[in-house]
């Protein structure tokens, strides 16, 4: 229709040209409900794809071993669920879409072409060919780049997140200036390799737009020199460039598209290593509750080259409380960490009631002990929920939990009591407060063993001192606790206070 | 690694004032500027110069003799191929520009944070702090620079085209004034919902982000609870608030883009319409002919699909 306009235009025939310019115009408008369905259809099919692949690494994510999770720096997953997230629905799945609709409009600036001379479209396509593969061959040399671009930025994300995290030591300590020079030398160095990157992909763009150009030239060179020789309306040459303009443009848009989907293939194989599950190891033993010893025995543990345990022999006794100290990095928390069963000792055994707890179902041994640790994860729902984790307990036990843990005076501040909604994942608790909801959880779950990991570090001497009796207090529990806060007059409700120093655990004696 | 030298730049980089506007920032990089906006401006003429050669190249459906044939497809292959050339010259000149200017950012960025008081620190989630150095940095890089580029260039091509245009045929050239405007009017129809479904895709992200943030931090307890499977529920709804919300941006994004595209169409061939009649009459030649339609498109698609939307993404960064 639009050849016939200009075809009607360039002759001169206004009877011709009244009769086509309202159908033109009517099938122009058709085009724009066309545009709303092909746009919601782009947008559904985004939508679907983002919520799976973000909903099967979450599932993912969640299926990974507490070991191998704890042991990973939980900033990779949000980088690899927000930042590496986008670039794949930006990289691929907007990519995969442009091709297709890029393929449609290719085959109709074809059909177009057709129109004026038959082998034009052959060799359209022939070129079209060309131009992918080399667009696959850069998208190569570009993926490498991506890659390294993906890695480093990570890391230097993993980098900003330790210092935030460390920003009261900082301050304390007044390392500001050596913190700021060690940000901007790695700042500097971010830069640099991206410009370096950038610098080698300008290169890769301008060989792929040169060879592009070659294509494009000899294609109009072969169609102007057919047009020359006859046989086509001056409308088909202007149709023939519409045509043409459609080939270019979504041979352009392919050429863009197939590199970026190459090039997200490395971020794929890096989401792929993060979620792997490195540790298979079998448990085949249930666990029904602790009933006479946890024995460490001959235990020897190391982070790769670390040596953290060597040779370490203690036994906790059911009903026994026990206290752990020593200096920081001496091994306290890897103690801890065996106890929860996070990993395997390198050497010897850790036992309970005589079993190897390697051999022991986690979910069974994890119905068993209760955990409360400095880092307390609070969420959007009610202080009952926090509590309870959402699992059933009566009024009554929820109540005694919140008593031992030293909430009463937070509770009774709440309009509406256990049914106040912690907001902003409890950003407006104060350290001690926080604290004390992982203590009533502490309580609350009647567990055979307690561990405490430095539970009463964000809590004033006078409130940790009488929640700390609470707990030594229970009857038939075991607790082992990890601090390195100590109170002279709690100190004698322990029954034994180990010490852990370069790698051994030792009984300490003190007089009281 | 602390040495002299690194302590002597920071103590002068702190004589600076802390506070980022961009203004202080290129002020800073004057020089670097320039660079960047020579190289910035490279590709407006090449893609007039492009399409001057690729008007003449056209030529050779009339050419009379077999020289004047060859010379007009060697000026094609030229146009077709130099342009290559032209954008690694461009690209050369702005990636060291942007290199520094982002570094800079990202060092005020982090002084600004490392300078505040315990206590004022906070009252935000580390996630906030986290965000303003790594992605808002990377909406400069995206938004900013490439909008700012795309303006420079969408604008420079309207301009420079329509100063072709009247110089070719006056009066056309005011008819795609006329049409740019109209056209303009309508795309800021679109502009306002589409401004704000984007603002609320932002703050859709940021508050997923720092909700799967909280929940891979309580991931370990949550483990040792027994309760991840509640938790992996609730991350899916999450995941499809967020999704929701982006959809309403990518449809309405991509319709509008599709609409305007088609009365960008329906003007080109209008313009072609206009040039046949013009031909027709022996008012103008092929090659005029195909250079008014070439730079009517350029001039229409470049303000009103592009120069537009690229505006309010810098004046969103």
């Amino acid at each position: 229709m639009t050849q016939r306009l200009l075809d009607a235009s360039l002759t001169g025939q206004s009877d011709h040209i009244a009769r086509i310019v309202a159908p033109f115009f009517i099938g122009l408008a058709l085009f724009i409900p066309v545009d709303l369905l092909s746009s919601f259809l782009r947008g559904c099919y985004l939508r679907r794809a983002n919520t799976l692949m973000k909903q099967r690494y979450v599932q993912r994510v969640f299926a990974k071993n507490i070991s191998e999770f704890q042991s990973e720096n939980r900033a990779l997953y949000l980088s690899n669920i927000t930042n590496d997230m986008n670039t794949v629905e930006q990289r691929y799945f907007a990519s995969l879409y442009t091709i297709l609709a890029a393929s449609v409009t290719f085959f109709g600036g074809i059909f177009i072409l057709s129109m004026t001379k038959s082998w034009i479209p052959i060799i359209a396509s022939a070129i079209g060919v060309l131009l992918i593969f080399t667009g696959m061959r850069s998208g190569r040399s570009l993926e490498k780049g991506e890659g390294e671009r993906s890695d480093f930025l990570k890391k230097y994300t993993v980098f900003i997140r330790e210092i935030l995290s460390a920003f009261r030591i900082i301050k304390s300590h007044n390392l500001e200036d050596k913190i700021e020079i060690d940000f901007n030398r790695r700042s500097t160095d971010v830069q640099w390799r991206r410009y370096e990157l950038d610098k080698k992909e300008t290169v890769i763009q301008t060989r792929q737009n040169a060879m592009f150009g070659l294509f494009i030239a000899a294609l109009m060179t072969l169609a102007m020199l057919a047009v020359q020789r006859g046989g086509i309306t001056t409308g088909g040459i202007l149709l023939a460039i519409n045509g043409f303009g459609m080939i270019m443009g979504s041979l352009s848009q392919m050429a863009e598209a197939f590199p970026a989907i190459a090039s997200v293939r490395s971020v794929f194989l890096q989401m792929e290593e993060n979620l792997e599950n490195k540790e298979t190891s079998v448990e085949t033993e249930d666990f029904d509750g602790f009933d006479g010893e946890l024995e460490f025995d001959a235990v020897s543990f190391a982070y790769g080259d670390n040596q953290v345990l060597q040779d370490v022999d203690f036994t906790l006794r059911k009903g026994g409380k026990y206290l752990m100290i020593g200096p920081s990095g001496g091994g306290k928390s890897t103690i801890l960490r065996l106890v929860r069963k996070y990993f395997n000792p390198d050497q010897g055994a850790v036992l309970v009631d005589g079993v190897n707890l390697a051999d022991i179902r986690r979910e069974s041994y994890y119905r068993h002990i209760a955990n409360v640790e400095q880092q307390v994860f609070l969420f959007e729902d009610t202080l009952r929920n926090n509590l309870t984790l959402y699992k059933d307990y009566s009024d009554d036990e929820i109540m005694r939990a919140i008593e031992g843990a030293g909430l009463s005076d937070y509770l009774a501040r709440l309009p509406d009591g256990l049914e106040h909604v912690i907001v902003d994942n409890g950003k407006n608790l104060s350290g001690g407060e926080r604290a004390r909801v992982a203590i009533a959880r502490g309580l609350i779950a009647h567990a055979d063993l307690l561990l405490l990991d430095e539970a009463f570090a964000s809590l004033d001497e006078q409130v940790a001192r009488s929640i700390e009796k609470t707990l030594l207090s229970l009857d038939g529990v075991t607790v082992l606790a990890v601090s390195h806060v100590l109170f002279p007059d709690t100190m004698p409700l322990y029954d034994a206070i180990f010490e852990v120093k370069r790698g051994k655990v030792t009984e300490a004696r003190y007089s009281y | 690694m602390y040495d002299g030298e690194a302590v002597r730049q920071l103590k002068k980089d702190k004589q600076n004032k802390p506070t980022i506007t961009m203004v202080d920032v290129l002020r800073k990089r004057r020089r670097g500027f320039i660079v960047y906006l020579i190289g910035a401006l490279l590709p407006i003429f090449q893609q007039l110069i492009q399409q001057m050669m690729f008007s003449y190249a056209f030529g050779i459906i009339d050419a009379a003799t077999r020289k004047e044939t060859l010379v007009r497809i060697a000026i094609l292959f030229a146009g077709l191929v130099l342009p290559s050339f032209f954008h690694y010259f461009s690209r050369r000149m702005r990636i060291g520009f942007m290199r520094d200017i982002l570094l800079d950012i990202r060092k005020l960025g982090f002084r600004r944070i490392i300078g505040l008081p315990v206590r004022v620190f906070s009252r935000q989630s580390r996630d906030v702090y986290l965000s303003n150095l790594v992605n808002d940095i990377n909406i400069i890089e995206n938004d900013f620079f490439l909008s700012f580029l795309n303006v420079l260039f969408n604008g420079g091509v309207a301009f420079f085209g329509f100063l072709i245009l009247l110089v070719v045929d006056r009066i056309f050239a005011f008819i795609v004034l006329a049409l740019t405007i109209a056209m303009g009017l309508l795309g800021r129809l679109f502009a306002g919902r589409l401004v704000k479904l984007k603002e609320r895709e932002s703050d859709a992200n940021k508050d997923f982000s720092l909700k799967m943030s909280n929940v891979f931090s309580g991931l370990e307890i949550l483990k040792l609870n027994q309760v991840e499977d509640r938790f992996q529920d609730q991350s899916n709804v999450f995941i499809a608030a967020l999704e929701r919300v982006k959809i309403r941006f990518n449809i309405f994004d991509q319709f509008q883009s599709g609409t305007m595209d088609t009365l960008g169409y329906a003007c080109t061939v209008l313009s072609f319409f206009y040039v046949g009649i013009r031909i027709a009459q022996g008012q103008l030649d092929l090659v005029d002919g195909m250079l008014i339609a070439m730079i009517t498109q350029s001039c229409l698609f470049s303000i009103v699909l592009r120069l537009a939307r690229r505006l309010m993404s810098i004046w969103r960064s």
